[in-house]
């Protein structure tokens, strides 16, 4: 029996999961680094022995950034069209998908009728936004990345960030607290920031309930609260938000491909 | 795709006709320009339609802010640095300054003002109507004196009316290459080689033409066909490249260096000798319905366009057809109209993509992920 | 408290000009719904057509409610009783008993007039990207969407008058996408003043103005376009002589920053004239005399020694804190967008001339020596102007995403340096409020040229 490999190849993280009959067996995910291609296949050869497999038993699709470079991918997929798949596999439902990762974001528009995308837009020019914005900012307050979210949440108040710009918004940061706002206030200025700007490019394309939120960063509680302030309801967030890409390439995979080896 | 041989080919034509004392009229603006009229003087029009790259783009930040349309910074960037391949553009006589769009007054100005050529002027009407027909005219009247008073003599009705003809019967054979079965880049070589040389290509152009439509190329048939609206993809531009690489296949280019070129032919008819020629170009003007110059109607005139299209396409072929708006970042009339296009095209069940860019050689990965999500959005 | 309500108490007119431009919205919704007036969005100045034919002229942010419209409801309530400047002496004796609950409230009323107006811009500005505007856009035209996918199905028409600024034109087409309900009225000035083109640009004025009887049901004579240019002209006459006379003079009748304040508020109003022609020239007539009054009294401040810094331009947005920056560094900031436009140009109303004729001659004379058909020509304007004004140094404000005025810069630059001599500085503009500290380390740079 034939397995799938999706293999997603993020500009600071990459992410590998092997399917099967559309269930995910395993999973890994790492740091990129700047030689993905090395943790790329890292990953694979580990995913293979800890799995009991040989390269014959599986086929490989790739996605994200870093797609058309890896050399064990039997065939690539924008990673647009992978997690409009990968999201459908925790919410067979969902109508749209705001992906915010390390270095871009994203957001699609699904069909109900038939699965596939029929719109998107994507964020990969600027880092505010993206994952990257909440690392320089936690980076600027001396406060860990996976505190940062709870740290905003605890504020009732949010300090304004004007700046569009990541590099200005981290002076303006320094700026606030050197002014005596609080560290809370200013984080919860940060992920309000970071919502409106995501929510306001996805409004454009005409997302809406059932949203998914996927992603490193949907991991963040605080992004998530605005997020859904900002858009007006909830959203869902996959209990694997980072991996809904590779297991949507590998769920492509398996119905591109099952035919052959069935 | 690699425009280096017809550049050098272009030069050592343009050098040929510098030789016969012909003088050389380069202008960006589009549309709207009396190339029979430049024609007629005995000058030869030299369209700009060349497409740009970070040094170039760099190169005019010593006259114009990066928030300006790439096109016209890198044709800006052009005349500055003059590369290898565009040694040609020295032999540029005059610039004509003209209003196309904010972009092309700037740039023109520019290009005129710092690079010492000589700058003439034809301004357009906003509106196609009664009067800005006859607006039309009277700046005809005055390039034509513009024209006189550097070659010291009258330009003959006769003269205009041969040109007339002669650019008519050109974008005639033009229109068919829109209609052929072959790649598009292929065709989109074609089309450049068309436009820069002008009528001068037209024997060259029917033999090509011909031998295409007696041996088809074929396209393979997991490429998504697409019609590519919006922004021209000039020369030396790898536009065609990443949407080719990325599985689509231009089957029509609804741009300004295509579709918009030729829809101005004018009937056969129409062209009476008896008659003043300029009311022969200002039919031409009127019949340029497409032109993003103009206003109030260019978005329905587009979006009527492209359903016709798009449904004849369906009928004829049996085949999805995708929808390319092609932006240059900054690009006045396409960029704020791409949301509206893009709108009400979806609501008559076509699908758009809007990929803004610049020339940015940076920006190629974002493209081609825009591009080929996309063309998997069409499977 | 604002650096500027102080001051402004003492202008009564100010009060008027900014509690009509923030409770347009009471005033239009009567207009449209008690006394069935025709609405109509105007940009620019272009609202004389409008005025002429009989409809209401609005700039569509005056649509919005502003948030201390409240409190500016009571002061209107209280000056139809009592009259403006009762209200306006009323208020600032009271402030001047320092009675903190009444100073609190005088306060909220005049607090920011400019502040609160931009924050309004600001939020269209957001609404206008939300909705599909690209960001490569200006300021002013992201907020002009904006304003119309809010509140552009309350106007029966938009009046539309093409420029030389290509995004600006495509702007006023994409309207009638954006709300498919009102009539889009145009007026295509012909881009240079060549043959007969005067004739062609007056045929296109009258087809307008047949647009707008068939709007309004009435018939416009050459008798209302010349009652309406008639007010018109006193108003630019004001307004001229505020910049000239005044501006430019040695003494203000208050702080510069306060002076700065109203020409920004009077550069915004001027647009439609607060929907109300006759009622605006009032206000500005009224203005001009208590500045002169103020002046010949020597209340207010001698500015001789401080420099006359032309900020332009302006309209398509700038950073409103500019000229507090700039009076705090020991300079004044002027502002003459409209006079160097030409739209202050007084239109001929003789009973023997065509005024349909006349302001076709007064749109191409703006559109030819005003912005100008090409880069030479705008230059020219911002020299003739800095030149007039007597400027010490030109602050250029090069907006983001501005394809038509922004690029003249490096062309102006040379001839300021070439013919004026005299310091000139670009300060980058996106968004309101967005880098003031930037915009402060700049203008400090450029001030200490002064010292």
């Amino acid at each position: 029996m034939k397995t799938f490999i999706g293999i997603d190849i993020g500009s600071l993280a990459t992410k590998i999961v092997l399917l099967s009959n559309g269930k995910m067996l395993d999973h890994r995910t790492e740091r990129s680094t700047y030689d993905f291609k090395k943790i790329g296949h890292k990953l694979f050869d580990d995913l293979l022995e800890k799995n009991d497999l040989e390269k014959s038993d599986v086929f490989v699709m790739s996605t994200g950034y870093g797609r058309n470079t890896i050399d064990i991918a039997d065939d690539r997929v924008t990673e647009i069209t992978a997690h409009a798949k990968g999201t459908q596999y925790f919410f067979p439902d969902v109508h749209s998908v705001i992906d915010i990762g390390g270095q871009d974001s994203k957001a699609i528009v699904i069909s109900k009728k038939t699965g596939n995308v029929v719109d998107f837009q994507m964020n990969d020019k600027c880092a505010a936004g993206t994952g990257r914005f909440l690392e320089v900012m936690a980076h600027a307050l001396e406060v860990p990345i996976d505190q940062f979210g709870d740290l905003a949440l605890r504020s009732n108040k949010s300090a304004s960030i004007s700046s569009t710009c990541t590099v200005f918004a981290e002076s303006e940061v320094i700026s606030l607290f050197a002014r005596g706002a609080s560290k809370e206030e200013i984080a919860s200025g940060i992920h309000r920031s970071i919502a409106r700007r995501v929510a306001g490019m996805s409004k454009r394309i005409g997302v809406g309930p059932k949203l998914v939120f996927c992603g490193g960063v949907a991991k963040n509680p605080a992004v998530k609260k605005y997020l859904e302030e900002e858009l007006g309801y909830a959203v869902e967030t996959p209990e694997f938000p980072q991996l809904t890409g590779a297991i949507g390439a590998a769920l492509i995979a398996e119905t591109n491909n099952s035919h052959k080896y069935s | 795709m690699d425009d280096s041989s017809l550049l050098s080919e272009f030069t050592l034509f343009l050098k040929e006709k510098k030789q016969e004392g012909i003088k050389v009229i380069a202008y960006l603006a589009h549309d709207n320009i009396p190339e029979e009229l430049i024609d007629a003087a005995g000058f030869f029009p030299l369209r700009l339609i060349f497409g740009g790259n970070d040094e170039l783009m760099d190169a005019s930040h010593d006259f114009l802010p990066p928030s300006t349309c790439a096109f016209a910074q890198s044709c800006i960037g052009l005349f500055s640095v003059k590369p290898n391949d565009y040694k040609f553009l020295e032999m540029v006589d005059y610039i004509i300054v003209s209003n196309h769009c904010v972009s092309d007054i700037c740039v023109s100005e520019i290009i005129s003002k710092y690079f010492n050529i000589p700058r003439l002027n034809f301004y357009v009407s906003y509106t196609i109507n009664e009067n800005s027909l006859k607006y039309f005219k009277l700046e005809l009247q005055d390039f034509r004196n513009q024209l006189e008073v550097i070659i010291d003599r009258k330009i003959s009705d006769d003269d205009i009316h041969n040109s007339i003809l002669k650019f008519n019967n050109f974008k005639k054979k033009f229109l068919e290459i829109n209609e052929l079965e072959m790649l598009g880049s292929e065709k989109l070589k074609l089309i450049h080689k068309s436009m820069l040389f002008g009528p001068d290509f037209l024997h060259d152009l029917e033999n090509l033409i011909q031998k295409v439509k007696n041996a088809p190329q074929s396209v393979s048939n997991t490429s998504k066909d697409v019609l590519l609206t919006g922004c021209s993809i000039f020369i030396n531009d790898n536009m065609i490249d990443l949407i080719e690489e990325g599985g689509g296949n231009i089957v029509f280019f609804d741009t300004w260096i295509g579709n918009h070129y030729y829809s101005q032919i004018i009937e056969s008819n129409l062209i009476d000798r008896e008659n003043d020629p300029l009311d022969v170009l200002v039919l031409r003007f009127k019949n340029n319905i497409y032109g993003d110059h103009s206003v109030p109607d260019f978005l329905e005139q587009k979006v009527s366009f492209i359903q016709k299209y798009f449904e004849n396409y369906k009928k004829n072929k049996g085949r999805k057809l995708g929808v390319i708006n092609h932006i240059i970042k900054f690009c006045d009339h396409i960029s704020l109209m791409s949301s509206f296009l893009k709108e009400t095209l979806q609501e008559k069940g076509i699908q758009v993509l809007n990929v803004e860019r610049d020339y940015s050689r940076a920006n190629r990965g974002q493209l081609s992920t825009r591009i080929e999500a996309y063309l998997e959005m069409m499977k | 408290m604002s650096l500027i309500a102080d001051e402004i108490i003492q202008f009564s007119s100010v009060l008027r000009i900014a509690y009509n431009l923030l409770t347009g919205r009471n005033y239009l919704k009567r207009k449209k719904f008690r006394e069935k007036e025709i609405l109509v969005a105007v940009t620019l100045p272009f609202s004389d057509l409008p005025f002429a034919a009989g409809t209401i002229p609005v700039f569509p942010i005056r649509m919005h409610q502003f948030e201390i419209s409240q409190y500016l409801t009571y002061l209107g309530s209280a000056s139809s009783i009592f009259g403006w400047n009762t209200v306006s002496n009323f208020l600032g004796f009271i402030r001047n008993l320092g009675i903190n609950e009444v100073s609190k409230i005088v306060d909220n009323i005049i607090e920011d007039v400019i502040d609160i107006i931009n924050k309004k811009y600001n939020e269209m500005y957001d609404i206008g990207i939300e909705n599909g505007i690209s960001s490569d856009f200006c300021y002013g035209l992201k907020s002009l969407i904006g304003m119309h996918v809010t509140k552009g199905s309350n106007v029966n028409a938009c009046f539309n008058v093409t420029i030389r600024c290509s995004a600006y034109n495509k702007y006023l087409e994409s309207l009638k996408a954006i709300n498919q309900g009102p009539k889009q009225i145009w007026v295509d000035i012909p881009p240079r003043n060549i043959g007969n083109a005067i004739e062609l640009l007056t045929e296109n004025i009258s087809t307008a103005l047949n647009e707008f009887e068939k709007l309004t049901g009435n018939n416009v004579t050459d008798n209302d376009l010349r009652n309406h240019f008639k007010i018109g002209n006193q108003v630019k006459r004001s307004y001229k002589n505020i910049i000239y006379d005044i501006s430019a003079s040695d003494f203000y009748p208050c702080n510069p920053a306060t002076f700065s304040e109203i020409m920004a508020l009077l550069s915004i109003t001027f647009q439609d004239y607060n929907s109300n022609a006759a009622r605006y020239r009032d206000n500005i007539v009224s203005l001009e005399k208590e500045m002169r009054e103020r002046i010949r009294k020597g209340i207010g401040m001698d500015v001789s020694k401080m420099p006359r810094i032309f900020v332009t331009p302006m309209f398509g947005g700038w950073e409103p804190k500019s000229h507090e920056i700039i009076y705090e560094l020991g300079g004044r900031a002027l502002y003459a967008d409209w006079e160097l436009l030409k739209l202050l140009e007084e239109i001929p109303t003789g009973p023997h001339t065509n005024p349909s004729e006349e302001y076709a001659r007064f749109l191409m004379r703006a559109t030819e020596t005003g912005i100008g058909c090409d880069n030479e020509k705008l230059t020219d304007s911002y020299l003739r102007m800095a030149s007039d004004l007597n400027a010490d140094g030109l602050i250029f404000f090069q907006l983001f995403g501005c394809h038509s005025i922004s690029n003249c810069y490096t062309m102006l630059r040379e001839k300021v340096r070439r013919e004026l001599e005299i310091p000139i500085t670009a300060i980058t503009f996106n968004k309101i409020g967005e880098n003031v500290e930037q915009v402060k380390t700049r203008l400090g740079a450029f001030m200490e040229m002064f010292k």
